[in-house]
């Protein structure tokens, strides 16, 4: 237990590292002040990754979510998705586009700019986790750019997958766009052999174990 | 194969550049020099963040240090950099790490998505335009339905609402077994109003009578104009006599009284009548026979009472 949560601190702090490297590129582009932090990694089972999961897609995004996702394999074998609640996300490109839209802010309705710019910021900040992730343990991932989704009446099972995958890295990500927080959430599906060979790499790094 | 590869990147509708590591442009294919106005000769040899100015941000370093180290593609979008080649074309990047002789080649690849944008953006005036017809004919909706349901000159219901909420209170009263009162309200004299102080004055004190009437009732109460100087108040749920005096009350200390109107001091009384449902009779007929009698009985007590005042 004691293990688990130096090594869930270890990397809540290397994923930090990379989404305040996110913010900064995004600041750049959008040229406004952007923060992004990661409270918290959790390790969990399948079985309480999706509980965990269900509890945030009713409580904040009410069900409904865009999603943007990447598989990755070579070494590393497993699935990243970021989420956002989707009645939000007008509001959210409006602010990184500098626009302003007033009518049907909340529908569910996104046109392909729409997608392009979220590909672009899913992009970012999954490049930033996974980079990180592979840098500190000096594991080459390879991954495609991210699909985007929007799902409607989304539950746990859509990223957790008990079969293949077993084990989960869900943490929440805090966006804020210039005092506009939008809350995130990032749930990184692995093989449980995959996250072992992350957390000998930590231990070793980081224990001298 | 290698030969055949310059022969399908001339083809491509896309942008496509090759860059070195340290940016240098080896390849520009002819949707590039549509797209951004320079022929391939002029551009070859040179930094391409010289060439596309609007590369020469750190975002584009720090994504070319991190495609060369580890290889993951990269996307910029064309909502989010406007003028990536020139200002008139919108256009996604998508940046790649391409493994040359053991050395590091990136290639740019520029998709033109102005269509898109200009599609996207005539939808959102459509809509726009739409939304502005849609509240427009919202608006004179709302002067229809008014101009339908409600009396001009007061602004209290006419006949045509009266009937709609007198249907509907009834059955509710058959219904909850409650009762529904029926006012029937007659302003005195107001021809001698009328041809005192002339028609203009008469309108105001008709207004000012229904403003009474509609401050001295409930919420859900109807006061209606039913004809030239008669009004209907429809009182439903009347479950004690307590709820109907309460109005009564309030509208008996306006009864008679003195108002100023466009300077005129002006007696003003009404005569009133009311019945109930069910006791007075079951259909709105009904009952707007029964008030309208009890209200002539009342106008008449009126007159007996000012005559015994005027005798004594």
């Amino acid at each position: 237990m004691a293990d688990n949560i130096s090594r869930e601190d270890i990397l809540t702090e290397l994923f930090n590292v990379g989404v305040g490297q996110a913010a900064s590129t995004l600041s750049d582009i959008i040229d406004k002040r952007i923060g992004l932090t990661i409270p918290n990694v959790r390790i969990l089972d399948a079985a309480k990754g999706k509980i965990e999961l269900n509890k945030y897609l009713q409580n904040v995004a009410e069900g409904a979510v865009m999603v943007s996702s990447i598989s990755f394999n070579s070494q590393l074998e497993g699935k990243v998705s970021l989420l956002f609640p989707a009645d939000k996300m007008h509001h959210f490109i409006d602010l990184c586009l500098h626009e302003t839209r007033d009518e049907f802010e909340d529908s569910l309705e996104f046109t392909d700019i729409d997608f392009d710019t979220i590909k672009e910021i899913g992009n970012i900040v999954i490049n930033s986790i996974i980079g990180e992730l592979s840098n500190a343990v000096n594991i080459p991932v390879e991954y495609t750019l991210p699909d985007i989704d929007v799902l409607n009446d989304a539950n746990a099972e859509h990223f957790v997958d008990c079969e293949d995958y077993r084990l989960v890295l869900m943490m929440f990500l805090a966006f804020d766009i210039e005092g506009t927080e939008i809350g995130g959430a990032i749930v990184i599906n692995m093989t449980l052999n995959s996250l072992d060979d992350i957390l000998n790499k930590i231990d070793k790094l980081y224990n001298g174990r | 194969m290698d030969s055949i590869i310059p022969g399908i990147l001339n083809c491509i509708n896309e942008g496509i550049i090759m860059i070195t590591e340290d940016l240098e442009i080896t390849y520009w294919n002819p949707f590039m020099e549509r797209l951004s106005g320079k022929k391939s000769s002029e551009v070859l040899g040179k930094k391409v963040n010289q060439v596309l100015p609007a590369l020469e941000r750190p975002f584009f370093y720090s994504a070319v240090e991190r495609l060369i180290s580890r290889g993951n593609p990269i996307f910029f979008s064309a909502a989010m950099h406007r003028k990536l080649v020139n200002p008139d074309h919108r256009v996604n990047l998508k940046m790649n790490r391409v493994l040359l002789e053991g050395r590091s080649n990136l290639l740019l690849e520029f998709i033109d998505v102005t269509n898109q944008f200009q599609r996207i953006s005539q939808l959102r005036d459509y809509v726009s335009q739409l939304s502005h017809l849609n509240n427009q004919l919202k608006q004179k909706e709302k002067v229809i339905e008014k101009l339908a349901y409600y009396d001009k000159l007061t602004g209290v219901a006419n006949r045509a609402l009266f009937d709609k909420f007198a249907d509907k209170y009834l059955s509710m009263a058959r219904d909850h077994g409650t009762m529904l009162g029926l006012m029937f309200v007659d302003v005195n004299e107001f021809k001698l109003i009328n041809d005192t102080y002339g028609h203009n004055t008469g309108d105001k004190v008709m207004t000012r009578v229904a403003s009474l009437l509609t401050e001295s009732t409930r919420k859900n109460d109807i006061v209606c104009r039913y004809g030239g100087d008669e009004f209907l108040v429809l009182l439903p749920d009347i479950r004690t006599v307590r709820d109907y005096q309460a109005i009564a009350e309030r509208i008996e200390v306006n009864k008679k009284r003195h108002i100023v109107q466009d300077g005129y001091d002006i007696w003003l009384s009404l005569s009133i009548g009311i019945s109930f449902y069910p006791d007075d009779g079951i259909t709105i007929g009904d009952l707007i026979e029964k008030a309208d009698e009890y209200m002539y009985l009342n106008k008449h007590q009126m007159r007996t009472q000012q005559k015994n005042m005027l005798s004594d």
